[in-house]
């Protein structure tokens, strides 16, 4: 009876936090409401990256190119499309890009994905580049601004709520099995390519929509700024530093590691993606399943609480 | 066309060519021997790239001389990142995927690690150096640096030299047959976490030594500037086929001669979109690389 009522809680309680959080703008000042902002949109990208490469394993080191082709889509249509055309329009191409990329690489399985997505937002910054200089003669580009809060917000309860829910179909199961055992997956009669690419597609779009709905919060971009490596950096580190065997793991990193950045940003200027490297390093070496796993693992070791991450990821760690 | 402009290209790209193989072929030892695609290829080459400046500057050491020094560096540099962070995620992970996932991301952090530390210890300004000019060599009335000649023939020396090395030494076959039979070289006798860590700092070195000849040739030394040659590398070793000595060369003449014309005759911006059209191409019809068999 308590057990339920108290899963009953845990179940509501990701949308009395986003209530809560719709009230962030009335109570807290400007610098909090942009931080909740800078938060929101990591926690974002780094579920997004978690639901393809933390759990089939196949890195995707490109994030950088999605969003920030969802950048260049606000920016070139937001003057003259209603914003939400806008993010259904960057979620469409970027769906389509990333099935392209995949179904190139993930034909194969081993190191093409990841080689493939390494270069890829260098490439499209050069693109851009080279279309700038050549054909329209400008440099960057004006956004029209907005308050992003809201959008930010919504964005990332949709994507929340899209990847918990995907998670428990067949595409989200099979690409957990491929992570655990692409042969074992294939030999259940996992299709394996199509759920990779498929996933692969639905990951990149949300981070697309993402861009979209973070671009109007510049005045101005250019490609360095929406290409920038520190997005395709940044959910890989937040993942594993919170735990690729669940969903809070990515949820709990983001934050975490998006409040540790603002801190080292504003006091280390110089080293503070040097520190943020030497983290990734340490969880890589010292704490496998993440700091939610390893959590959970203590709290199975000393036989309390029952809030276990179901993989087997973050159990093996402790 | 003119004669003039089809003389510099089949030489110009000829000298990309070279110094492409020896970009890739470090990491294609690394990859093909320890399985770890290391990201931070290119910045290593930075490394060596300023490495060889502070050396001409600071201890006015000729770049050509300043190989001698830079190796050995980048080799126990090699070593003790092998020892220190990669040995342990490889004796740790219970699968060759897992060491895959760990060791990539890893590799993904250290090249942050790296670039970051340069841009704090040297700034994010470019730098270069006067190189010692060799004089001019004329080629049917198109001048030539007869230091970028030097450069494309060390290129080419340190393969032929690296070939002779795991053709005809002990430690050069073990190297090759754990490429092959990571486990079966085991069963003989090989010592794979050794070799392991001799070919990873194999491999830094020849990036160091890349990054001393790429000084010479394009004195635009940055913390940055690692990065495309890292795809570069990358895309030759998938062009190549992992341990393909024949194909690293043949791949890296093909890619330099590609990325010279498009430098001539298109615009510099798009190299990097020729380096990924190739990518694309070897991709869909033979992923497994030139000489697959």
């Amino acid at each position: 009876m308590t057990k339920n009522k108290s899963s009953r809680v845990v179940a509501y309680s990701p949308f009395l936090i986003f209530a809560v959080l719709a009230f962030v703008p009335r109570f807290a000042g400007t610098y909090y409401t942009s931080l909740f902002t800078s938060v929101l949109c990591w926690v974002g990208l780094a579920v997004s990256w978690h639901f393809f490469s933390g759990t089939t394993k196949y890195v995707s080191l490109g994030t950088a190119a999605f969003f920030g082709i969802g950048v260049y889509v606000t920016a070139i249509f937001g003057k003259s499309l209603p914003f939400v055309l806008v993010l259904l329009l960057a979620a469409g191409v970027n769906f389509l890009f990333a099935a392209g990329v995949g179904l190139v690489t993930l034909r194969l399985r081993g190191v093409y994905f990841a080689i493939l997505t390494f270069g890829l937002a260098e490439l499209l910054n050069n693109a851009v580049l080279f279309w700038e200089s050549q054909v329209t003669g400008t440099r960057g580009r004006f956004v029209v601004p907005m308050d992003v809060y809201y959008p930010i917000l919504a964005v990332t309860f949709i994507i929340l709520v899209a990847i918990v829910v995907l998670r428990k179909t067949r595409l989200g199961l099979g690409l957990r099995m491929i992570g655990e055992n692409e042969d074992a997956a294939a030999h259940y009669g996992v299709n394996t390519t199509l759920y990779k690419v498929l996933g692969f597609a639905i990951s990149s779009m949300f981070m697309g929509v993402m861009g979209a709905a973070f671009a109007p919060r510049w005045g101005y971009i250019d490609s360095g700024m929406a290409f920038s490596t520190l997005y395709s950096f940044m959910p890989a580190i937040m993942t594993l530093f919170g735990g690729t065997g669940w969903i809070v793991g990515p949820i709990a990193g983001a934050v975490v590691i998006s409040v540790l950045q603002e801190y080292l940003l504003t006091t280390f200027k110089d080293y503070f993606l040097i520190i943020l490297g030497v983290i990734l390093v340490v969880v890589i070496l010292a704490l496998p399943g993440g700091v939610t796993g390893w959590l959970a693992g203590r709290q199975i070791r000393s036989g309390r609480g029952r809030w276990s991450p179901k993989s087997g990821e973050a159990r093996r760690s402790g | 066309m003119s004669v003039h402009l089809v003389v510099d290209i089949l030489v110009g790209g000829a000298i990309l060519g070279a110094l492409y193989s020896l970009i890739a072929v470090g990491l294609n030892l690394q990859y093909g021997v320890t399985r770890i695609l290391n990201v931070a290829h290119g910045d290593f080459l930075m490394i060596g790239a300023y490495l060889t400046y502070f050396c001409f500057t600071l201890l006015k050491l000729s770049p050509y001389s300043s190989i001698l020094i830079i190796g050995p560096a980048m080799f126990l540099v090699g070593y003790l990142i092998y020892t220190a962070i990669l040995r342990p995620v490889v004796a740790s992970s219970k699968s060759a995927e897992e060491v895959e996932f760990r060791s990539l991301l890893l590799c993904f952090g250290l090249s942050f690690i790296v670039q970051n530390f340069a841009m704090a210890l040297w700034t994010s300004n470019y730098r270069g150096y006067e190189v010692p000019s060799l004089g001019l060599i004329t080629l049917a009335g198109v001048n030539f640096e007869v230091n970028r000649i030097v450069i494309a023939l060390i290129s080419i020396g340190i393969n032929i030299a690296l070939y002779l090395f795991l053709r005809f030494t002990r430690l050069g076959v073990a190297m090759r047959a754990t490429v092959h039979q990571p486990v079966g070289s085991q069963l003989v006798g090989i010592n794979i976490f050794n070799i392991c860590a001799l070919s990873f700092s194999l491999g830094i070195l020849l990036a160091g030594w890349a990054g001393i000849l790429l000084s010479i040739l394009s004195p635009t030394i940055n913390p940055f500037m690692g990065a495309p040659y890292t795809m570069i590398a990358l895309v030759l070793v998938i062009l190549a086929g992992i341990g393909s000595f024949k194909g690293n060369i043949v791949g890296g003449f093909i890619i330099g001669y590609l990325v010279y014309v498009t430098l001539r005759l298109i615009h510099p911006s798009l190299t990097l979109v020729v380096v990924y059209g190739v990518l694309i191409v070897v991709l869909l019809a033979r992923p497994r690389g030139l000489f697959a068999r």
